[in-house]
């Protein structure tokens, strides 16, 4: 790799990135993480609310990683210390919103059932994702799943614009899964 | 009974469940990294309160954040609790909040819409 990296730097410098983690996901790395990305909104003199709603997208995003990004590096035995990986970015729009993007790589068949999930909020309005939400938040857990199936719909009732997400083709058959929420003011 | 007792990390709350009271603290953030192991002890100790015949509780919560996996199960704590008002049990929730913190007032209100007999009461300072 080239060790010259104010390139880098700069670009993402001029992007007004607050913060940008790339690699190994632990939840010590989230809480951790987690924190820095309040002090840099509380410097950045985000009202309390939006602050929150950033904080909250950003735990939904790398608890995401955390639970189904298919890229893992096992340190133990037990399933809950392996380590998944992706990356996070915490940024300000040049319009002055917040936003928080993720990226990971997820197995090809997982592909369509993320983006009809993804496509089916994109067509809800407030009403109707409150609505979904509090149905989901009452439906019994799907064996074997690490979360509640909440974590989405939470995204897209919090966010000021339509969810953005892509799917690439990664190597190996993998797909590299990115998804951009964007929070008001 | 003895009581339940957890202390506070940073992405868990702090409970002390005070068995001889009835009144029962959920304080701080909500984010475990494994949602279910954190809450079960907590809604064991709930199940074997009732089942002691516990009539008069006061459950106070409060959690500036907490996650979307979090909120499932503080759904399940309060449709437990509802279950225990219908069989004639005093049971009050009590839901702490910031006033400055719309989205803390908002969770709370969301969860008070879902519950129809037992007494659920936002306070914001």
């Amino acid at each position: 790799m080239d060790i010259a990296m104010y390139k880098l730097y700069q670009d993402l410098k001029a992007k007004n990135i607050l913060l940008t983690y790339c690699g190994a996901i632990a939840q010590e790395s989230i809480e951790g993480i987690g924190d820095t990305v309040r002090k840099s909104l509380a410097a950045e003199e985000a009202e309390t609310s939006t602050a929150l709603t950033v904080f909250s997208i950003f735990i939904e995003q790398v608890q995401n990683i955390l639970n189904y990004s298919a890229e893992k590096l096992a340190v133990r035995q037990d399933d809950e210390n392996e380590l998944r990986f992706g990356m996070v970015i915490v940024g300000r729009e040049n319009s002055g919103k917040f936003f928080v993007c993720c990226g990971n790589k997820i197995f090809s068949q997982d592909v369509p059932m993320i983006e009809s999930r993804l496509d089916e909020l994109k067509k809800l309005d407030k009403e109707e994702l409150k609505a979904l939400y509090k149905k989901q938040r009452r439906s019994v857990q799907e064996p074997g799943s690490k979360g509640a199936g909440l974590g989405l719909i939470e995204m897209a009732r919090r966010a000021a614009e339509p969810i953005a997400y892509s799917f690439e083709p990664a190597e190996d058959g993998w797909f590299f899964f990115s998804i951009k929420v964007v929070v008001g003011r | 009974m003895d009581n339940l007792k957890i202390e506070r990390t940073k992405s868990t709350p702090y409970i002390f469940f005070d068995a001889a009271s009835g009144r029962l603290r959920v304080e701080g953030e909500s984010y475990p990294e494994n949602v279910v192991k954190f809450y079960t002890p907590v809604l064991d100790w709930l199940h074997g309160y009732f089942a002691e015949g516990a009539d008069n509780i006061t459950l106070e919560f409060k959690v500036a954040y907490f996650n979307s996996s979090t909120s499932k199960v503080f759904m399940t704590i309060f449709d437990l609790l509802e279950e225990y008002v219908t069989t004639g049990r005093m049971i009050e929730v009590v839901w702490i909040c910031d006033r400055d913190n719309d989205v803390s007032i908002e969770c709370g209100e969301e969860f008070k819409e879902e519950v129809e007999q037992l007494s659920f009461r936002i306070e914001a300072c």
